[in-house]
């Protein structure tokens, strides 16, 4: 269980999940929240300002407890 | 805190589900917003007052809380409480007073000490 903070702007969206979900899985989560659909999103952990690839899981890409991760948006989109 | 967690669900249907999907943002002085669970909010007393009490106030209404007497540093810090209560208070109730020790000095540098203590109560 592990809890970490998805930041755009000046908004932070506190995210639960499991180390083993996948990036897709959050960002599906975060459609929900966003109405942006996750081929729209892109997750940038920012400790190692590494991509975060969908297919893989949280724990393979070292996204841990109290991570802060950036949200970023494709060109043209912008939340509601 | 208390185990009535579930108890408010049965009673929810008389008042209009609002669509925030289960989450509220809490807005900190400087104008930063935190989504997070509305169970995780819940965790607060203060906070489970406002989301829930009937009458129409805009807060339950929306989902939205603001804080201006909070800043962003803080308010981030409760939110991450908020969720670590959730889970460990259950699982390991003494390091509970461990937690609020460093929630206590922290709030000790912040000038809205009175409030920040009653969120957490």
């Amino acid at each position: 269980q592990c809890i970490f903070r998805v930041k755009r702007n000046k908004t932070s969206y506190l995210i639960q999940c499991d180390p083993t979900e996948t990036t897709l899985n959050i960002k599906q989560q975060l459609h929900s929240l966003i109405e942006q659909p996750p081929s729209n999103q892109r997750l940038i952990l920012l400790s190692t300002n590494d991509v975060l690839d969908d297919s893989k899981t949280l724990a393979n890409q070292k996204v841990e407890n109290d991570a802060i991760v950036a949200l970023t948006l494709r060109k043209g989109f912008r939340l509601c | 805190m208390m185990g009535k967690g579930e108890a408010p669900a049965p009673r929810e249907p008389e008042e209009e589900e609002e669509d925030t999907g289960g989450v509220v943002k809490l807005i900190s002085a400087e104008g930063f917003e935190f989504v997070v669970d509305k169970k995780a909010a819940m965790v607060s007393n203060t906070l489970r007052n406002m989301l829930t009490s009937p009458g129409g106030f805009s807060e339950t209404r929306q989902g939205e809380v603001r804080f201006p007497e909070i800043s962003t540093h803080v308010l981030e810090k409760i939110c991450q409480y908020f969720y670590w209560s959730l889970h460990y208070s259950r699982l390991h109730p003494d390091s509970l007073a461990t937690c609020l020790c460093s929630i206590a000095s922290l709030a000790c540098l912040c000038a809205s000490l009175q409030f920040t203590t009653c969120m957490i109560d």
